[in-house]
């Protein structure tokens, strides 16, 4: 997808190894071999949302357009299904591996400023509750699906003024998780290119039933809405809502009095 | 509030809806005045477009007074009549520094969804779709706009609704539809499709120094009101005369210099051809019936313009590349970036350029979109466009 170019930062090797690498290059521990590809069981997520909707319509509008999203339905749902049998192939538990990317019409100072601050991710990651800084040390909290609390610390491993910052959970997470991000101007003055990457390793044994929930709960698709939500913030001020989108479920496109809203992410001054 | 929701093929409902709130600094809520049927809003009323849910406030073309803002606004102050522009628009991502409104990054809060169909998201709209957002519409006595830094119009004071109204959408449509064909003066332009768009889309070519221009559909009173008010110089109506031997007739042989598809998804033709397409889509092997835009594609002279402002949503079958490629055709097509065009077309109404209350055949009471809907769908009494009144 990417051709390499001496510009980029050391982005481009896709694999989780390669995230633990430091700047300089040093490989830290992962026991993941860069050959072993990612699974993509989180792309089902993603896809059965679309499915799930477009089923939804296709049985609920009695109409014309039934056949059209009949369609676009089998079309999704044979690339699930295709994404399905490639991972069942695989050995479980794997490790689940992100990525998403974005362009923001900002300069790479900014951006990488606002993400430097992770306090800030909070503001529009969906299943971020809060992040907390001290001492080099952050300390994470997420929501799971069922509101499943989940918690861990994590460390910098490297951070490269407006180029690059990756973190890593630290010892005893309950969810070990690796992440990061590079920034790079993007070409003819139109912002900054975000490329963020993020790894979650499924502990060993068996699996406690709130972190899997919580995995299901963040397909590759979360990661790009999450990237469009900060995109929102930084060159709007707010996230964008709509009558329909400030809902959790789905929810006709009218104002209403209902108090069950998700909460408020977004609105900071710049 | 009363809005007019839609609950499925050709069900539109005027009931109470909880009032619009501020959700973000930069919102401001309209009292809506006066508010419009678009042939866009047809293809709702006929479930071609997805994602609709029931419920949904539908309407997109709508003006009023501004009654709230939020903390960011201090271009407007409660008091403001305002029309408001149908693709909601940020103001500050890329695309809206090219002035590419209809495209804005940041307005679809639903983007996903409109990538996983078409690649990439456009901007979010008003009242259509939650492919395009979720947004409720304006055919309702108060709308919530985002953006309202970015969007609304001021209205002049001693200019009335109706003067005013179609900045929203069809006025600015009409006129890009014509820009986007490149006049230098003395072109011969064709234009599909006498409704509402087609009219202003005749008027702004006439502006824009086309010479001839030629009127094509089948209902004898809108090609009327082509030739008399918007300023075709000629006109066919495709169920009498042939299309495409009329226009070479007309011009030497050479077709049209630009050709206009003002129909959209929703087309329908004399012929045979016309119960195959419309098999098809009921079928699903296209999702759109594209005879009107063939027509114009085989129509238009050799390095001539295809301009595109007639609404397709999916697939079209027998797409004509061939003639595209080998007569080196440009096509061009889109939603209008109406927030680029509405200063420059208001001050055209206040010279007295272009008056585009011709158009309107009806006005009707909000409580009365259902019969609007059923009247300028089967375009039944004359109707050419519909203005519900909110207030
Ligand atoms: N691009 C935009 O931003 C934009 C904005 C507004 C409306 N639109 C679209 O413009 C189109 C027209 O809107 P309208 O309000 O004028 O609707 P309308 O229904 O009043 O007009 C459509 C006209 O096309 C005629 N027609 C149908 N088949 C034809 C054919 N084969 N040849 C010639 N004429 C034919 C119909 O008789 C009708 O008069 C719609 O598709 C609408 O969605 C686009
Ligand atoms: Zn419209
Ligand atoms: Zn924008």
């Amino acid at each position: 997808m990417y051709t390499q170019s001496t510009s980029r930062p050391d982005t481009l090797d896709r694999s989780p190894a390669n995230l633990f690498r430091t700047t300089e290059g040093d490989s830290l521990d992962t026991e993941q071999s860069a050959s072993n590809r990612p699974a993509n069981w989180w792309r089902l997520s993603a896809e059965a949302v679309a499915i799930a909707l477009l089923l939804r319509q296709t049985l609920n509008s009695r109409s014309r357009s039934r056949g059209y999203l009949a369609a676009l339905t089998t079309a999704v749902a044979g690339a699930a299904v295709y994404d399905a049998v490639g991972t069942m192939r695989r050995r479980q538990p794997e490790p689940v591996y992100l990525r998403a990317t974005i362009t923001i019409n900002r300069t790479v100072e900014e951006v990488y400023r606002y993400w430097r601050d992770f306090r800030n991710l909070a503001k529009f990651m969906d299943h971020l509750e809060s992040v907390e800084e001290s001492n080099g040390v952050s300390v994470w909290q997420a929501r799971g699906p069922g509101g499943i609390p989940v918690k861990w610390e994590a460390t910098i491993v490297a951070d490269k003024q407006n180029e690059r910052i990756a973190w890593r959970s630290l010892e005893g997470a309950e969810l070990p998780n690796y992440g990061q991000v590079t920034f790079v101007q993007a070409p003819a003055g139109r912002g900054t290119e975000v490329h963020v990457e993020m790894g979650f390793e499924p502990p060993f044994g068996p699996v406690g039933s709130g972190v899997a929930k919580l995995l299901r709960g963040i397909p590759e698709q979360q990661l790009q809405n999450d990237l469009r939500r900060f995109k929102q913030v930084l060159e709007t001020g707010d996230v964008t809502k709509s009558d329909a989108s400030v809902h959790r479920g789905p929810h006709p496109a009218r104002p209403t009095n209902n108090q069950q809203q998700k909460p408020a992410k977004g609105t900071v001054k710049l | 509030m009363k809005a007019n929701c839609w609950y499925g093929k050709r069900d539109v409902r005027v009931e109470d809806v909880p009032d619009p709130k501020i959700l973000s600094p930069r919102d401001a809520i309209v009292k809506v005045t006066s508010t419009a049927i678009c042939g866009s809003d047809l293809h709702l009323y006929n479930a071609y477009i997805p994602s609709l849910e029931k419920g949904d406030v539908l309407g997109h073309e709508f003006m009023g007074e501004v009654v709230e803002v939020g903390s960011a606004i201090t271009n407007l102050a409660v008091g403001d009549r305002v029309v408001v522009p149908f693709p909601i628009a940020c103001g500050h991502c890329r695309a809206c520094h090219d002035e590419l409104y209809s495209l804005c990054e940041n307005s679809n809060p639903n983007a996903w969804m409109a990538e996983k169909l078409w690649g990439h998201s456009p901007a979010g709209l008003f009242g259509y779709s939650h492919l395009l957002g979720g947004y409720a519409g304006g055919q309702a006595e108060y709308v919530r706009v985002p953006f309202a830094d970015v969007g609304p119009l001021k209205v002049p004071a001693g200019l009335d609704d109706e003067q005013v109204l179609f900045l929203s959408d069809i006025l600015p449509t009409g006129y890009m539809g014509a820009e986007m064909c490149n006049l230098r003066g003395g072109e011969v332009v064709a234009v599909w499709g006498a409704g509402p768009v087609g009219q202003f889309a005749i008027a702004s070519a006439r502006l824009l120094g086309a010479e001839r221009i030629v009127a094509i559909d089948r209902f004898p009173y809108r090609l009327q009101m082509a030739a008399e008010k918007a300023g075709a110089t000629d006109i066919i109506n495709y169920e009498e005369a042939d299309v495409y031997e009329t226009l070479l007739e007309l011009t030497g042989g050479r077709g049209p210099d630009a050709c206009i598809d003002a129909v959209g998804l929703e087309s329908h033709a004399a012929g045979p051809l016309y119960a195959v397409d419309r098999t098809k889509q009921a079928l699903m092997l296209e999702t759109d019936r594209p005879l009107a835009l063939r027509q114009a594609i085989r129509c238009c002279r050799n390095g001539g313009v295809v301009s595109v402002i007639g609404v397709y949503g999916g697939l079209i079958d027998h797409f004509p590349m061939g003639a595209i490629v080998n007569r080196n055709l440009t096509l061009r097509a889109g939603q209008c970036h109406v927030q680029r065009y509405m200063r420059t077309l208001l001050d055209r109404i206040q010279k007295g350029d272009l008056d585009p209350t011709f158009v309107i055949t009806h006005r009707l009471p909000l409580s009365e979109a259902k019969s609007g809907y059923d009247m300028f769908l089967h375009k039944q009494d004359g109707c050419e466009k519909v203005v519900l009144k909110a207030a």
